[in-house]
C-alpha cells in the first residue's frame, strides 16, 4: 500500500518542502530571528497521539496545556531524536541521509533546512565540540562502517569521515555506540555488537571501549568487560553517562529488555577514573543486585557524587508489548562511591526512555508521566532530599517525552 | 403451519398428510421456521427438537451418508410400517445433521515470505499486510488468528480485532488480541533473545520508537516507515 503511493508520497513530500523550505531560502538573506527565546524545551504527546514541543521559562509552578500553548509536530515522531541547543531543534533525516534543522512557524514545528549528509541512518551518538560546533556518530544502513560528521550549526557546513570502529564480525551483523566522551583530548567510545534477525535480537557478552585521538581519530586502545552487556544507549533518548566534577567518567550499562535484551546479564555502573585510561576493575556498581533488584536504563548526574537512575520494576509490565504504556518506573537517588540506593518517592512513571532529568542551579527537575495523578515536573532538592510538583501538564497529556534547556540566561 | 405436540404425534405415527410433513421436517432442519407453536419453555422445545434428533441419529449408521444394507433390513424388521416415512427422513436427516455439525467452510490465507530483502504484499476485504522477509502469516478468516513469525506490518481498512500467534516459539503462550483501528498502520513481530522463548508485540506506528532503537531502526528501513 505504501509502495503503490510512493509516487505520490514523494510528490506530496516536495511539494511540502518546496512550500516549507523556498520561502526559508529568503528569509536567510534577512536577519535571523529566533521565534522564542524560553528557557526550556519540552516535548509532549497527547492522549490523541498528536504531539506537541512547548517553550517555557518556569517549570517550578503553573499549568501548561501543549495543544494550546504548543507546536504542533508536524513531521513523524521525533521524540528520540531530537538535538536541542540555543534555541534551535536538531535531527538526522534516516531516509534522505541528511542533517536537518526545524522551525517553529504558525504553531507548528517544521523542518526550516537540511543538509545531506554521507551514509547515516540515525544519530547514534552526539557531542557539542563547541557552541556552535556539532559531531555526531552514526552508520548507515547496514552497519558496516561508523561515520562521524561535524557540522557548524551557524551556516551548517559540514565535514565528514570513517570513525575506525571494528565492523560486525562472526555471527554478529549489527552494533551500537553507547557513548562517546572527551577525556583529556581523546575521543572515548563504547559500543557492543548485536546478532539481529527479525524475531530474535540480543548483545554480544563483551562491552568494548575504544580509546581515539582526536582530531586524527586514530586508535589508541580498546578496553573490553564482560560485566555486563550494552553500554549507555543512543543519548538523544536519555542520558547514560556523565563526568564528574573530578574528571571521572561513569557509564551504565542496560542489558534489560529494552535495550541489550539479555537480562540474564545485571544492570550495572561502571568507571573510568580520570586520566586512567582503563575501566576501573574494582569499581561495578550492580543495580540489579542492589536494592533496586531490576534493570535500569537512564542515568543522570546531579552532582557530588550522586546520580539518579531510572529503572522498570518487574511485575507490572509483561514485556515490550507494554513495557512503554505502563507506569512502571521509579527514579532511585545512587551514591556511585558508596553504591547506596534510595528511592525517589515519586509515583510510578511510564514511557521506555526518556529524556526526562534536568539538574541546574541545585534543582533536579524530574518530569512523570503517572497513571492516575498526571503528568509533572517534580522539583527535588538534593541537599534536604525535599521533593515537590511543579509545573502541571493538562490532563489530556499522555507523556512529556522530553525536557531540555532551549536557551542560556 | 402450527407445529404442535399432536402434529409431532401424528408425524411420528405417519398419519400427516404432505403438507404436514414438510412443515415438521421443516421445523426439524431449520430452526428459523415460524416460531407459532407456543411452548410451555423453550427448554421443552428444545429437549424435543433433540430428542427427535437423537431418534435420528441412534438409527443411523455413525457417519456414513447411507445406512449400511444389514443395519437397514434389522432396522425395517424391527419398525411398523410408518417407519418408513422415518426412515426417509432420516437419511435426509443425516445430510442435514452432518451439515449442521461441520463447521463452516474455512478460509486460511498463508504466505510464506522467503525472500531474503523484498516484502510481500496481501490485500484482503477488512486488511492490506505486508510480510517482511523470512516471515510467514497464516490468517484464519473465521476465527481471526493470524498466525505469523518474523514481522508483519497491518493496515486495517475497518476497526478490526485479531488474534496474533508468533509461531516462532511457544505459540500457545506467545497470543496477543488485539483492536486494530481503520487507518493506522500497525507492526506486529516476534520479541525474542537469548534464553527468552520471546513474545508477541503489536504496537502502532506511533508507538514504535519505544522499541529498542536497533528494532525501531531495522523494521522502519523494513517497512520504509
Amino acid at each position: 500500500m505504501i509502495h503503490r503511493y510512493r509516487g505520490l508520497i514523494h510528490f506530496v513530500a516536495f511539494a511540502l518542502l518546496s512550500v516549507v523550505l523556498l520561502p526559508g531560502c529568503r528569509e536567510q538573506s534577512g536577519e535571523q530571528e529566533h521565534i522564542a527565546q524560553k528557557k526550556y524545551s519540552i516535548y509532549a504527546m497527547m492522549k490523541n497521539g498528536k504531539e506537541y514541543i512547548l517553550q517555557t521559562d518556569s517549570l517550578a509552578s503553573g499549568e501548561i496545556n501543549p495543544e494550546k500553548s504548543g507546536a504542533r509536530v508536524v513531521p513523524a515522531p521525533l521524540y528520540y531524536e531530537l538535538i536541542v541547543r540555543d534555541g534551535r531543534y536538531y535531527s538526522i533525516d534516516r531516509r534522505k541521509s541528511a542533517f536537518v534543522r526545524y522551525k517553529i512557524a504558525n504553531g507548528e514545528f517544521v523542518r526550516d533546512t537540511a543538509i545531506a549528509i554521507t551514509g547515516f541512518s540515525s544519530v547514534e551518538n552526539y557531542n557539542w565540540l563547541s557552541r556552535d560546533s556539532l559531531m555526531i556518530l552514526g552508520y548507515d544502513e547496514d552497519a558496516r562502517k561508523v561515520r562521524y560528521v561535524k557540522i557548524d550549526v551557524r551556516n551548517l557546513s559540514i565535514s565528514q569521515g570513517i570513525v575506525p570502529v571494528p565492523a560486525p564480525f562472526g555471527n554478529y551483523n549489527w552494533l551500537s555506540i553507547g557513548f562517546s566522551q572527551f577525556l583529556e583530548n581523546k575521543l572515548y567510545i563504547g559500543y557492543c555488537y548485536h546478532t539481529y534477525t527479525l524475531d530474535n535480537y540480543t548483545t554480544g557478552d563483551t562491552i568494548y571501549t575504544a580509546i581515539l585521538d582526536y582530531p586524527q581519530l586514530r586508535p589508541q586502545k580498546t578496553l573490553k568487560d564482560t560485566r555486563s552487556v550494552y553500554p549507555g544507549g543512543v543519548n538523544t533518548r536519555q542520558s547514560h553517562s556523565f563526568v564528574t566534577e573530578n574528571g571521572d567518567f561513569y557509564f551504565i550499562a542496560c542489558p534489560g529488555i529494552a535495550l541489550g535484551n539479555y537480562p540474564e546479564k545485571p544492570t550495572g555502573i561502571f568507571r573510568i577514573r580520570k586520566s586512567s585510561e582503563e575501566i576501573d576493575s574494582e569499581y561495578f556498581f550492580n543495580i540489579s543486585a542492589s536494592a533496586i533488584n531490576n534493570h535500569g536504563y537512564g542515568f543522570w548526574y546531579i552532582g557530588n557524587g550522586k546520580a539518579i537512575v531510572r529503572t522498570e520494576r518487574k511485575g507490572l509490565y509483561t514485556g515490550m508489548k507494554d513495557h512503554y504504556k505502563v507506569p512502571h518506573f521509579d527514579f532511585y537517588l545512587v551514591d556511585l562511591e558508596k553504591q547506596t540506593t534510595s528511592r525517589l518517592p515519586l509515583p510510578l512513571d511510564k514511557g521506555t526512555s526518556r529524556q526526562c532529568v534536568l539538574v541546574e542551579n541545585g534543582t533536579v527537575y524530574i518530569t512523570v508521566n503517572s497513571g492516575n495523578e498526571g503528568c509533572y515536573v517534580w522539583l527535588l532538592n538534593p541537599g534536604t532530599g525535599a521533593l515537590k510538583k511543579g509545573l502541571k501538564f493538562s490532563d489530556d497529556t499522555e507523556y512529556i517525552l522530553r525536557l531540555e534547556r532551549l536557551n542560556d540566561q | 403451519m402450527k407445529i404442535s405436540k399432536e402434529l409431532i404425534e401424528k408425524y411420528h405415527h405417519g398419519h400427516c398428510t404432505d403438507k404436514e410433513k414438510a412443515a415438521v421436517e421443516d421445523w426439524l432442519l431449520n430452526d428459523d421456521t415460524d416460531e407459532t407453536m407456543e411452548w410451555p419453555s423453550p427448554e421443552e422445545k428444545t429437549a424435543l427438537q433433540s430428542e427427535m434428533w437423537n431418534e435420528i441419529a441412534a438409527i443411523l449408521p455413525a457417519s456414513a451418508e447411507t445406512p449400511a444394507p444389514k443395519a437397514e433390513r434389522t432396522i425395517m424388521r424391527s419398525l411398523w410400517k410408518p417407519a418408513i416415512a422415518a426412515c426417509l427422513l432420516a437419511v435426509l436427516g443425516s445430510v442435514a445433521y452432518s451439515l449442521k455439525q461441520e463447521p463452516a467452510p474455512q478460509k486460511v490465507i498463508s504466505l510464506n515470505n522467503s525472500s531474503g530483502t523484498e516484502n510481500k504484499a496481501l490485500h484482503e476485504k477488512e486488511f492490506t499486510l505486508s510480510i517482511a522477509p523470512k516471515s510467514n502469516v497464516a490468517i484464519n478468516s473465521k476465527t481471526g488468528i493470524m498466525d505469523f513469525c518474523g514481522a508483519v506490518l497491518i493496515n486495517p481498512k475497518e476497526d478490526i480485532e485479531l488474534t496474533f500467534q508468533g509461531t516462532c516459539a511457544n505459540p500457545a503462550q506467545n497470543r496477543e488480541k488485539v483492536s486494530l483501528k481503520k487507518g493506522q498502520n500497525y507492526i506486529a513481530l516476534n520479541y525474542g533473545g537469548n534464553a527468552q522463548t520471546g513474545e508477541v508485540i503489536v504496537v502502532e506506528e506511533g508507538a514504535m520508537a519505544s522499541l529498542p532503537p536497533l528494532v525501531l531502526k531495522q523494521l522502519m528501513h523494513q517497512f520504509n516507515i
